[in-house]
């Protein structure tokens, strides 16, 4: 039951994963813009025109050219730029551009994962462990105001009092790309600081409901009667039930981050893959944001694929058929 | 011969919303000898469960203690620090749900559940715990 | 013998039963402080929404002229305008441009709240019709419009926005409609589930045995079921498009310069932060008051109509 209920999951993960990809190249494709044109400029006449176009392949019809760009995306060509997009000139293969960006945005992203996840389970355990109490409600109180606010005013206010104010970290996040130790670590601060504020606050309060969800359970009440010493009752009998849904909780929230790390990019200068898929948007570049859409996607997807099977796994139904 | 457990004018509230107490268990007394079986009959809701919940010190989440007293061995149960009130519950009160599967955490197994409270208690050891289990 | 004596001068009353009451009780609300000052607060934008303009001292666009902030007694006649403190005659100071935030604020609220407000009401009459037809309709209907469904919530919004202003640029009624298509996906899932809940339930299988249409059946006996988690979840649904919008027109793909809106007022004015000039908090600080009012008032009415456990959930 458990593996069939796996396998089925895994199933739609892909089949998610395709029409996704259709979604896009649908997407991209409403206006195609002239690629060939663009690419030869001034020196187009018809006849290098026709020969370009017949190249890229784009004298064909739509589904093949759909069926064209799906395989050249698993075998890892991800084509070529459009308008360069910052980061190359016009006619840069996409890969070339994407590279080193994508390992600045996976730095961050890393980083703000390894800071916000083992903090705010824990605050969003320790409150609902003793809910009521003046520690609760000043986490429910924060973490409810904190989780209406935009990012781009948590990042606004970390710039004012943090780098004007204070001047303890620079404003914007600018890196040649050889940095290491102290360097990094100053320049990925205030983006790594926004993040983790915004994202904490869900995920406290999401644990924490999670956690009073299991805490309310008759056989915690049951627990309780036995004279089970509250310890054993936390740790042993409540927190194997949790632990499904606190890390359906944490890969949801993950999966956030791959939006909110848009704006946070842009508004710190950071150079990640985010920012120059912006700049990407402003420019029309529609190869590239085509293949930095599916990479964004379809990590949206895994995630949301693993916070899934912590669930399934959870579900003591399914974990002992009988 | 002293009673066993007394009931004392037990009245137990209810919070509403706003806050109020509403009583709900409106001054029961009774006395239960030891050896003798008492059965509090009544309809769904009047309070069966509240009420004998109250031997153990315990109250359902948006129920308080109002007044009253109830007394084991003549030593009131509900004012108890929280460390007796914990080793009073399956040390020498215990409770029995009427629906087992509620009673049973489906992430342990049923043995380690059954014999949890007398081996916490220092009652048995867990090999004679499981024992008897079996 | 006894017998329960008639009372003949009473008439026995025919119960009617073409009138049953079809939905469910209404308990006043009682607001919090909290949700009081909330109330407050969205009131007091919406009235800027309507009246800002006409209130405000200076024109949206009208860079100022220096002469105003010439100091009396120095010897420059030239004063710069951008980035100027909050003073008496600019009461929360110009931008970079030299432009008056206030006048900026007071005219950018309609644009803002409008849009987005617009865009909420597109998600909701497109996602409750498609939802409540899917829960209603069942079978193939379903099935489609839920896989179609599905297959837009696994792309996070701000990429699918990105892909289409890609590929078509971005204007006010594209931004609306995209928005307003987006939200509706979430929209749909809540009404059809919700929908699906009331249609197995009791009266609405004695209104069909009875005869009712659908049309009857899902204005009469669905929607004021549905009405309050909806109303809700509206409040959500509104603060998400609210911070949608904005985050777009601050990265420059919303709305576009020169008309005023706050997300993008935030945009233009970042630099100011180095100088310690406030013009890019304010829009900021408009943006999070009114998010978080409606969060007030949201937290509150879903603590009524979800009865304890909610307010637990807080």
């Amino acid at each position: 039951m458990l593996i069939n209920a796996l396998l089925k999951r895994t199933g739609i993960g892909i089949a998610t994963l395709l029409v996704v990809s259709i979604l896009i190249f649908i997407g991209t494709s409403v206006l195609p813009g002239d690629v060939a044109q663009i690419i030869l400029g001034q020196m187009a006449t018809p006849d290098s025109l026709a020969a370009l176009r017949e190249k890229l392949g784009l004298d064909q019809p739509g589904y093949i050219r759909y069926f064209l760009w799906l395989g050249d995306l698993l075998t890892g060509d991800l084509g070529y730029s459009k308008a360069g997009a910052g980061a190359g000139t016009i006619g840069t293969p996409i890969s070339e551009m994407l590279a080193p960006r994508l390992v600045n945005t996976l730095r961050l992203s890393g980083t703000v994962a390894l800071i916000a996840v083992p903090l705010s389970v824990s605050l969003g355990l320790v409150a609902a462990m003793y809910p009521g109490t003046r520690l609760d409600r000043t986490v429910t109180f924060a973490t409810l105001s904190l989780i209406s606010l935009p990012e781009f005013l948590v990042a606004t206010f970390l710039v004012l009092i943090l780098a004007v104010h204070l001047n303890w970290l620079p404003a914007t996040a600018y890196m040649s790309g050889d940095e290491s130790g102290l360097q990094l670590i100053r320049a990925l601060a205030m983006p790594t600081l926004t993040l983790v504020i915004v994202a904490s606050s869900q995920i406290i309060r999401m644990t924490r409901a999670a956690v009073l969800n299991v805490m309310s359970s008759p056989y915690i009440e049951m627990a309780i009667l036995k004279g089970v010493p509250r310890s054993r009752i936390i740790l042993r009998h409540a927190l194997f039930n949790a632990i499904g849904p606190i890390v359906n909780v944490v890969a949801l929230n993950l999966a956030y981050l791959v939006s909110g790390i848009v704006v946070v990019e842009t508004i710190f200068a950071y150079p990640g893959l985010a920012k120059l898929m912006v700049e990407g948007v402003q420019t029309r570049d529609l190869p590239f944001v085509q293949a930095c859409a599916m990479i964004f996607c379809a990590t949206y997807v895994a995630l949301i694929f693993i916070a899934d099977m912590a669930s399934i796994l959870s579900n003591p139904r399914l974990r002992h058929p009988k | 011969m002293a009673a066993l457990l007394e009931v004392d004018r037990l009245v137990i509230d209810a919070q509403t919303d706003g806050g109020a107490l509403v009583p709900i268990v409106k001054g029961v007394s009774f006395d239960v000898a030891p050896g003798e079986v008492v059965a509090l009959i009544g309809e769904s809701g009047s309070g069966k469960t509240t009420i004998a919940l109250s031997a153990l010190g315990y109250t359902r989440p948006g129920l308080v203690f109002g007044s009253g007293e109830v007394r084991l061995h003549g030593e009131d149960v509900i004012a108890l620090e929280p460390e007796r009130k914990r080793r009073l519950r399956g040390g020498r009160v215990a409770y029995l749900a009427q629906s087992a599967a509620a009673t049973f955490n489906p992430a342990l197994t049923i043995g380690e559940q059954v014999t949890e409270s007398a081996v916490l208690h220092g009652i048995l050891t867990q090999e004679a715990a499981d024992a008897r289990a079996v | 013998m006894s017998s329960i004596p008639d009372n003949p001068a009473e008439p026995q009353t025919q119960e009617s039963y073409d009138e049953l009451p079809d939905a469910p009780p209404r308990r006043r609300i009682r607001f919090s402080w909290s949700g009081k000052l909330g109330i407050g607060i969205v009131a007091f934008w919406l009235v800027i929404v309507v009246i800002g303009p006409s209130i405000a001292p200076y024109d949206e666009a009208d860079i100022l002229d220096e002469a105003l902030f010439v100091v009396p007694g120095s010897d420059n006649p030239y004063p710069d305008t951008d980035f100027q403190p909050p003073s008496r005659i600019v009461l929360l100071g110009t931008d970079y441009l030299g432009r008056d935030t206030l006048s900026r604020i007071l005219w950018g609220a309609r644009v803002s709240i409008g849009i987005s407000l617009a865009a909420t009401l597109i998600a909701y009459l497109v996602g409750i019709t498609l939802g409540i037809a899917a829960a209603v309709g069942g079978g193939k209907l379903d099935s489609g419009l839920s896989r179609v469904n599905d297959a837009f919530l696994s792309i996070p919004s701000i990429m699918l926005a990105l892909v289409v202003i890609a590929a078509v640029g971005s204007t006010i009624p594209l931004l609306i409609v995209l928005t307003g298509l987006i939200y509706a996906t979430s929209v749909f899932r809540i009404a059809r589930s919700l929908g699906l809940d009331v249609t197995v339930s009791d009266f609405v299988e004695a209104a069909r045995v009875r005869g009712e249409g659908l049309w009857w059946i899902i204005t009469r006996e669905i929607l004021p079921n549905v009405a309050m988690p909806m109303a809700t979840d509206f409040g959500l649904r509104f603060v998400y498009v609210i911070l949608f919008i904005s985050s777009l027109s601050f990265l420059g793909l919303g709305v576009q310069p020169p008309t005023s809106d706050w997300g993008s007022m935030v945009r233009e004015n970042l630099a100011g932060l180095s100088y310690g000039s406030i013009a890019p908090l304010v829009p900021a600080l408009a943006i999070a008051t009114l998010t978080i009012a409606i969060n007030m008032v949201v937290d509150d009415v879903s603590a009524h109509a979800g009865g304890r456990l909610a307010k637990r959930m807080l």
